[in-house]
């Protein structure tokens, strides 16, 4: 394999070059290190050896950490991670131990290396020595700026005193909190920094600690150095002699004022979660009436207020206080009852929270009503709900003037309040408009019931006139019929031989019409007593009606009729007139087939379907009638056939119609001229 | 009117009186039909039977055998004319033969539970009235 010579050339160059520069870094006083970014050296020259006191060999492949003394560990892991981002550490002053343990003061400088492709690889540290009292200096100012870093960072001070309780030695921690100067303290120089209120009070309790010479903690506030006050939780111990003497106090004061804060803030947001469920469970839970109450207790205990309004804007816009308690002031308000303020009526401090829509609070007795008399401070803040006004919260005449923090705490509670309020006025005013409609379906149905009652009452009242009307009818018509009746038959009875065959004739005629009158004023009665009549309802067989009603009917019956009964279904009613209404049909059957050779009447039902009532019928073979005059056929002595031909009043379907719509059902009928005739009925409601 | 009154009709339509009056003396033999005595209204027929008012002189012990009594009367109508003659020892034997136009009469019943003989549909079935007349009148032949 041959190489190009103008490679070797070039290598051999860079192989002096490499001696070259270890020959620079070897002979060099300060110490070079080479290490990779892990912290593992890997060169290691003379300067090391002589600055650190390990040879090459012990320290190659070791870890850097091993020059770092503990009271600075973590120190050179802070560097390496500088060094893999790139950075170059100049001159960093700071202590190392050698092998034999002894600290040295270094100065370092250290620098990332990096690979061709520009990637951090390791990095060289250059040490020197800086002697003894530099790293001395350093390290007593790192001692002051540790001092100061933990007064300042609120952790502690710590101090001491004499027996007599003087300061005798330097307060670094003290003044580092506090901007004192080391000549300040001296005698009771220290107590300047402690606010001007707690002074006397803990000169007292240092004076009992001294004499008792027993622990001792109390709590004041220090001015720190940029002019705030600080709690401060101060705990004195003494430090006793063999004898039991006390020798010297040693003491620490810790800054308590952010735990407090946040200690503070923990019990406020506690106290307001407590005051959101209790407002949730008020919301949710009470009744309407008792809400504003409920809450507004809530609100005045959490303000320490004694009293409040609380109010909501109704469906009209005005501001309904349920409760009012807000003393007197109002026209028509006595306290305890609601009062509703139309807009215009909106006055004093709540009135312009409302109208202005912002918190305003005032520590001077307002000079209108309704803040007048017993209002002296008060804070309104209304309630909003999506910026739509809601409600309105005022508290009024806490101990204290009220302040931001009173307007803070009013608006947060007002704003958690809000959505849940909003929900529960929506549910409220639901529930009104439902209870509204609910009273004008109860007014109506109140009103409908008198207008039926008045009804029934005109209904019975035209019933009583009408049963008089019938009763003065069966009187009244019959008293002159009877005359001519009577008179006409003792003319026919006694005097009939004197009479010519023209007379007796008309005599004849005038006794057939008053007997016919006679019949009508009956079937008028009849018919007008089955309107009266109360009904006997009762389950019912038709069939056994049927049977009755051919009883009855038997003197009319001849060998000619033929009479058949289908399956009746039961129903119920009252038997007596059902009855009558068989008696009826089929007395109009058997008399309208009264001309047929083969008279055949059928008594069935068709079947009860779906919960309908059972439709029943008589059908005969007869003379039938003229659909067109259906209409007129069960009217009160309305005739289809003459009465030549088929005596009768008139007044027999009439009646079983009548009985029908009293048990709720119908009766209709189909018929042709000579063709027979359907009646068809119903005994019972059809649904 | 010295004979004794047979029959008290209380009657105040003058062509039922006189039909009853002729089946009467159709009826019965003895000229029964003098001895009726005719009243118009229930207060007339009241002061008949208890001799006051217009018959304050009328002798005490003798009453009419029966009553024809109408329901329908002017001033006092027939059941308060059958509950008084009732209602009195001295009238309650009379049997009382209730007239009326109609079977539908609402006062039938009221009238058999006050106590009247029979009752009886005006008389257009002149046999069936006089039968009623005749059991009445032998009624108080019984009692006596």
């Amino acid at each position: 394999m041959s190489v190009p010579m103008a490679g070797q050339t070039q290598e051999r160059t860079i192989e002096e070059l490499r001696s070259y520069l270890a020959a620079i870094v070897d002979s060099s006083d300060d110490a070079i290190i080479g290490k990779r970014l892990d912290g593992v050296i890997e060169t290691w020259n003379r300067g090391a050896e002589r600055l650190y006191g390990y040879a090459a060999p012990e320290v190659v492949g070791r870890h850097i950490a091993l020059l770092e003394p503990p009271e600075l560990s973590g120190e050179i892991s802070g560097i390496l991670a500088r060094l893999a981002n790139g950075e170059t550490i100049r001159n960093h002053r700071t202590v190392r131990m050698r092998k034999d343990g002894s600290k040295v003061g270094v100065s370092v400088t250290a620098s990332p290396i990096y690979d061709a492709g520009g990637r951090v690889v390791g990095a060289s540290t250059i040490g020197r020595d800086i002697g003894e009292r530099a790293a001395l200096e350093d390290a007593l100012r790192f001692s002051e700026d540790r001092y100061r870093s933990l007064a300042l960072a609120g952790a502690l001070i710590v101090w001491t005193k004499n027996a007599q309780g003087e300061v005798v030695e330097d307060w670094p921690m003290w003044r580092a909190f506090t901007g004192q100067r080391a000549g300040e303290l001296a005698g009771r120089g220290w107590a300047n920094a402690v606010h001007p209120d707690d002074r006397e009070r803990i000169s007292h309790v240092f004076a009992q600690a001294l004499r008792s010479g027993t622990v001792y903690e109390t709590e004041y506030r220090l001015r720190r150095h940029d002019g705030e006050y600080r709690h401060m939780t101060v705990r004195g111990v003494p430090v006793l002699e063999p004898g039991g003497r006390v020798r010297e106090w040693i003491g620490s004061c810790t800054d308590m004022t952010e735990r407090k804060r946040a200690e503070e803030e923990a019990r406020q947001s506690q106290r307001e979660l407590a005051l959101k469920t209790r407002f949730a469970t008020i919301f949710l839970t009470l009744p309407e009436r008792e809400i504003f109450a409920a809450v507004l207790d809530a609100v005045l205990e959490h303000t320490q207020s004694p009293e409040g309004i609380f109010g909501y804007i109704d469906e009209a816009g005005a501001l309904v206080f349920p409760i009012w308690t807000w003393g007197e002031g109002h026209p028509s308000g006595a306290p305890g009852e609601a009062i509703r303020f139309r807009r215009r009526e909106w006055t004093g401090i709540w009135g312009r929270a409302l109208i202005e829509g912002r918190s305003i609070y005032s520590n001077e007795p307002a000079p209108c009503p309704p803040d007048s008399a017993s209002v002296r401070r008060v804070l309104a803040v209304p309630i909003f709900f999506q910026k739509e006004p809601i409600g309105l919260f005022a508290i009024a005449n806490k101990a204290t003037d009220y302040g931001e923090s009173d307007r803070e705490t009013l608006e947060r509670i007002a704003r958690d309040t809000a959505p849940i309020f909003k929900a529960r006025l929506q549910r409220d005013a639901q529930e009104r408009a439902r209870e509204h409609a609910e009273e004008e379906i109860r007014t109506m149905n109140a009103e409908l019931e008198e207008r039926v009652q008045e009804r029934t009452a005109q209904l019975q009242a035209a019933n009583r006139e009408l049963e008089s009307f019938a009763y003065s009818v069966s009187h009244d018509l019959r008293a002159p019929l009877r005359a001519i009746h009577g008179f006409s038959r003792i003319l026919m009875e006694e005097h009939a031989p004197l009479l010519p065959p023209e007379c007796r004739h008309y005599l004849e005629v005038v006794r057939d019409n008053a007997s016919q009158m006679g019949e009508l004023i009956d079937d008028l009665l009849t018919f007008s007593r089955l309107s009266r009549q109360p009904l006997q309802k009762q389950p019912i067989a038709p069939a056994d009606l049927v049977a009755q009603a051919l009883h009855d009917l038997s003197p009319e019956l001849a060998p000619r009729i033929e009479i058949r009964a289908g399956d009746l279904p039961p129903c119920e009613g009252d038997p007596a007139l059902l009855k009558q209404v068989f008696v009826n049909l089929l007395s109009n059957a058997i008399k309208y087939t009264g001309r047929r050779e083969q008279a055949r009447i059928e008594v069935g039902a068709q079947p009860r379907a779906n919960g309908h009532a059972a439709v029943y019928y008589v059908r005969d073979n007869g003379v039938g009638f003229d659909m067109r005059y259906v209409h007129k056929l069960f009217g009160v002595f309305q005739r289809l056939h003459h009465a030549a031909d088929y005596p009768g009043t008139g007044i027999g379907l009439a009646n079983v119609q009548r009985i029908l719509h009293r048990h709720g059902g119908r009766a209709w009928a189909e018929a042709a001229v000579g063709q027979g005739a359907t009646f068809y009925f119903t005994m019972e409601p059809e649904p | 009117m010295n004979r004794p009154v047979e029959i008290l009709l209380v009657e105040d339509n003058p062509s039922d009186e006189e039909l009853t009056l002729h089946v009467l003396s159709r009826h019965f033999a003895g000229r029964i039909a003098d001895r009726v005595k005719i009243v118009r209204d229930g207060a007339e027929a009241l002061e008949f039977l208890f001799c006051t008012g217009a018959y304050a002189g009328r002798g005490p012990h003798d009453p009419p055998r029966m009553l024809l009594l109408d329901l329908k009367l002017p001033k006092i109508d027939g059941l308060e004319v059958l509950r008084r003659a009732k209602a009195d020892p001295r009238t309650r034997a009379i049997p009382i033969v209730v007239f009326s136009s109609s079977w539908e009469d609402r006062d039938l019943q009221q009238a058999r539970e006050l106590g009247a003989h029979s009752y009886v549909v005006k008389p257009v079935d002149f046999g069936q009235f006089a039968e009623a007349v005749r059991e009445a009148l032998a009624a108080t032949n019984e009692a006596a």
